[in-house]
């Protein structure tokens, strides 16, 4: 037992699986084409073996009834042969007569054979058969001719089917007035007829010719292959078949139909004929046959030829067509395949935007791009919420450094306001003081004899005792304890009256600018004080410059935002007159920026400046109400802004209010020190 | 002539005939004035076993095998005409003489026909051959006991011939090949053709022991020994075993 030859099938599997689709697509189709085409192929085969098999048939059948009738001619033939012999009185008379002497006991006469054997000549001579014999009424051969080389028949031919079907009273058929009979090895077919006499049988007629004569002749008349069997043996073939090993037993002798044989490995359409039964009593039987095979041969070639063809143009036509297809049909999925691939390797994912392809890769698509959508959503969302917590993270930052400054505001305010208390209480029991030390230096002075030494040290104490008083009132103001007289005013009209005076506190090297906005709201303040505050600044700014520079006064209504009016020390939000006054000078940092409005702070050399002058400021804008704030840029300059509420807004009486309020980015910025 | 009225009438299967048949031979029993002889007599009953069949060949073109053969074979019409039943050749029959006045044989052709077909005569006997048919026939013979050939001869004419020496002469037609005719030429006179119902008579025998021929032109000749005793009957029963020549196995 050998094992058939293994096939690598998990190889195969693999190759099949790592095989494109198009290409799996086209040999799948290419199989199935060639399915369909041999299944067509056989369907048409066994269709066109089928119709050659009925044509046989038919054929055959046509053949078979042709020979039938042709056997009853030969009948025919016969009996009226035998009429013909039976009409020679002589022989009949001959005939009845040796029959007569030998039922008597007599032997039978040699002039009455010779009779009977003349007459047969005589009519033989006449007839186309190569074998007669005439017998008696008990078969006894009497006369027999035949041509030369063939073996006469003699003594009793009573054993022999058709001889005693002659003799029988029976009606001559076909299939039983015929029959085999060997002569010397030859097989003869016979046909018997009985010859009569009024009726009764007295003798026999015997015709014959030999087998191959007969099937040779009629073989090719019905275009057929022609078997004659007895039994099981082959009496006459063709060469062709008996070299085949046909076999009598393949035969069915009594079959009224055509039907197939199979001789070796050829196919037969055979028809049947009885001729009869041999002397021996077997049935023979004709066969006549027409070979299946050798039609259908160049038939199938030519089949097997087409489909050979038309199964190679067909799976070549449809695998290219397959393959072209599926090209065709996976192109956009690889193209979409590889937008994919590249989106994976890090070219973000975003949507596919190709509308080409069949139903299937554009729902794919579609799908995709959806999903690419909702992630951009789910990705914008994120960033959203992201930024806003980052947004509130800033506010909550910004709140906090608000609230630390406005702690620190709060504080300086604090601070402020407690120097402010100490500052203006000891100011204020030192003018008292003063008071007293003037108003005693003057009584001393007033009883001093005029041109005293003493009166001179009386002077200085006066005059010390007026510094000191005047000193005590800047106090005062930065304690905001001075008697404010507020009225209403324009603060542009303030400013315009106060200009000689202001031009000539800057001096000729010092530009002033002045921009007065017309129409201001009138604010309720103390018009002495107010020029007090703007001198105090335009000297600040003439000494940050070093002498040389432009001062500008500002007046204008602005609106305050709220989140400044909120601040500590802040005014309300809303319409606020302003007055600034920006210098060119050296600015500060925000260090000093934090410390200008303290008392005696200064960076004056020491002797040019007290240190009160901002302190000065911050006291009278505090308690007129507003607030001030200081913007300044190292080596740029410095601006001073006062905002002031307009006459209808009520004044608070916070004690932080009136602390500068500063920008965030001002607090950032390194400034130089400054003076305050 | 009251011999043969005397023969009884005894057939087989008929049994309506045969009261009447018995009332006839008592009568010709009682009648016979030869009764009285030192003769015997034999009352026979000749019984075709089987009648026969002829053949008439028709032949059947374009019939397909195994079909019912349409014509019915005929059968003879009356077989018991051409049997004969006669004595053997014996001593004691050589002067006897069954009846003094025979009528001289003749074998007419009638119908191409021989009539009657057997025609039993005594050896020396000449037998006429009249011609009836309105066309010419021929007699002839090529038996053994008599050779001959009396030529064409037309209606109207009869030739004779004598038969002397004993046996069967089958006579035929050179005109008409089915014509055939059996002379058969005896020793003595006990010979009788049965009746249509098988009964024969033969009369006058001298009693002795004889042998019984019964002859059928299908058949070898029936031999019986037969004793016929002075003034009585003898019955015998013969059945005739007609057979076709050869019937199939």
């Amino acid at each position: 037992m050998k094992e058939p030859p293994s096939v690598d099938l998990p190889g195969v599997r693999k190759w099949f699986g790592n095989t494109p689709l198009a290409v799996k697509l086209a040999v799948s189709s290419a199989g199935l084409a060639v399915i369909v085409l041999s299944l067509t192929f056989f369907v048409l085969r066994s269709s066109a073996v089928g119709d050659v098999r009925r044509v046989f048939t038919a054929e055959l059948g046509v053949s078979q009834a042709g020979w039938r009738a042709l056997q009853d001619q030969r009948l025919s033939l016969l009996l009226n042969t035998s009429n013909v012999v039976s009409t020679s009185p002589t022989l009949r008379a001959a005939l009845e007569t040796e029959r007569q002497e030998a039922n008597a006991g007599f032997s039978a006469r040699a002039e009455l054979i010779a009779t009977v054997r003349r007459e047969a000549e005589r009519v033989f001579a006449d007839l186309g058969y190569d074998l007669l014999v005439v017998t008696n009424e008990r078969g006894r051969v009497l006369a027999a001719v035949a041509p030369p080389g063939v073996p006469l028949p003699t003594g009793l031919l009573d054993s022999l089917p058709v001889v005693r079907h002659a003799l029988g009273a029976r009606v001559p058929a076909a299939d039983s007035s015929f029959g085999i009979m060997r002569l010397g090895g030859k097989p003869f077919q016979v046909g018997a007829a009985a010859i009569l006499l009024q009726g009764f049988p007295i003798g026999v007629l015997l015709l014959g010719e030999p087998l191959d004569s007969v099937v040779g002749r009629l073989g090719p008349a019905l275009e057929a292959g022609v078997v004659v069997t007895a039994g099981d043996e082959i009496l006459v073939a063709p060469a062709s078949l008996k070299a085949a090993g046909i076999d009598g037993r393949l035969f069915r002798p009594a079959a009224t139909e055509p039907y197939d044989v199979l001789v070796g490995h050829e196919e037969f359409v055979a028809a049947s004929l009885p001729l009869g039964l041999t002397e021996d009593r077997r049935p023979a039987a004709a066969h006549l046959l027409r070979s299946l095979t050798g039609s259908l041969h160049p038939l199938e070639r030519t089949l097997e030829q087409s489909f050979l063809l038309a199964g190679l143009l067909a799976v070549l036509g449809v695998g290219g067509a397959t393959a072209m297809l599926a090209r065709a049909a996976l192109e956009p999925l690889s193209r979409f395949a590889g937008f994919l691939r590249r989106g994976a390797e890090g070219h973000g994912a975003e949507a596919y935007r190709d509308s080409r392809g069949a139903v299937e890769i554009r729902t794919m698509i579609g799908a995709h791009n959806r999903l690419i959508d909702t992630l951009a959503r789910e990705r914008d969302e994120l960033a959203h919420a992201n930024d806003s917590l980052r947004g509130e993270i800033t506010e909550r930052e910004r709140a906090e450094a608000a609230l630390g400054r406005s702690q620190e505001l709060l504080r300086q305010a604090q601070k402020l306001e407690a120097l402010g208390r100490l500052a203006g209480g000891v100011a204020h029991d030192f003018n008292n003081l003063l008071m007293v030390i003037a108003g005693s230096a003057g009584l001393i002075a007033e009883d001093l004899p005029p041109g005293s030494v003493a009166l001179e040290e009386i002077a200085q104490i006066t005059d010390a005792a007026d510094r000191a008083a005047a000193l005590c009132r800047q106090l005062l103001a930065f304690g905001r304890q001075q008697v404010l007289e507020p009225r209403l005013v324009d603060l542009s009209e303030v400013i315009r009256t106060a200009d000689p005076l202001l031009r000539r506190l800057a001096g000729d090297r010092i530009k002033l600018e002045l921009r007065l906005a017309a129409d201001l709201p009138p604010v309720k303040a103390d018009p002495s004080q107010l020029i007090q505050v703007v001198m105090n600044l335009v000297v600040n700014g003439r000494d940050a410059m070093g002498g040389a520079g432009t001062v500008s006064i500002e007046t204008a209504v602005v609106e305050l935002q709220k989140a400044q009016a909120d601040r500590p020390g802040g005014i309300p939000g809303g319409p606020a007159v302003m007055i600034a006054v920006s210098d060119t000078g050296s600015g500060m940092d925000a260090e000093t920026q934090a410390r200008i409005f303290e008392p005696f702070f200064t960076t004056k050399a020491v002797g040019k400046g007290t240190g009160l002058g901002l302190a000065t400021v911050y006291g009278i804008v505090a308690q007129t109400g507003g607030s001030i704030t200081v913007y300044s840029t190292v080596g740029r300059g410095t601006t001073f802004r006062i905002y002031l509420p307009p006459a209808s807004v009520a004044l608070p009486s916070d004690p932080a209010a009136g602390l500068a309020v500063l920008p965030a980015d001002a607090w950032s910025q390194k400034a130089s020190p400054r003076s305050g | 002539m009251p011999a043969v009225l005397g023969i009884s009438v005894w057939t087989v299967g008929r049994g309506a005939i045969r009261s009447l048949s018995l009332l006839l031979c008592a009568a010709a029993l009682v009648c016979s004035p030869l009764w009285a002889q030192q003769t015997g007599r034999i009352d026979g009953v000749a019984v075709i076993g089987r009648r026969l069949t002829t053949q008439h060949q028709r032949v059947r073109v374009y019939a397909e095998p195994g079909a019912q053969p349409e014509l019915a074979p005929r059968t003879e019409e009356n077989p018991l005409a051409n049997v004969l039943i006669y004595l053997e050749p014996a001593p004691g029959l050589a002067g006897a003489t069954p009846s003094a006045s025979a009528p001289r044989p003749e074998m007419r052709q009638e119908s191409e026909q021989f009539a009657p077909h057997v025609l039993p005569i005594l050896a020396g006997s000449t037998v006429d051959f009249p011609n009836r048919d309105p066309i010419y026939h021929n007699v002839f013979s090529l038996s053994r006991a008599k050779s001959f050939d009396l030529g064409r001869f037309p209606q109207g004419g009869s030739k004779q011939i004598a038969f002397t020496k004993p046996g069967v002469v089958q006579v035929f037609c050179h005109i008409h090949a089915d014509m055939s005719g059996y002379i058969i030429v005896l020793e003595n006179a006990f010979f009788a053709v049965p009746s249509a119902d098988g009964r024969f008579v033969l009369d006058r025998v001298p009693p002795g022991d004889y042998k019984l021929i019964a002859w059928h032109e299908r058949i070898r000749p029936l031999v019986r020994s037969i004793h016929v005793s002075s003034g009585a009957s003898t019955p015998i029963r013969i059945i005739i075993p007609l057979q076709d020549s050869l019937p199939a196995r």
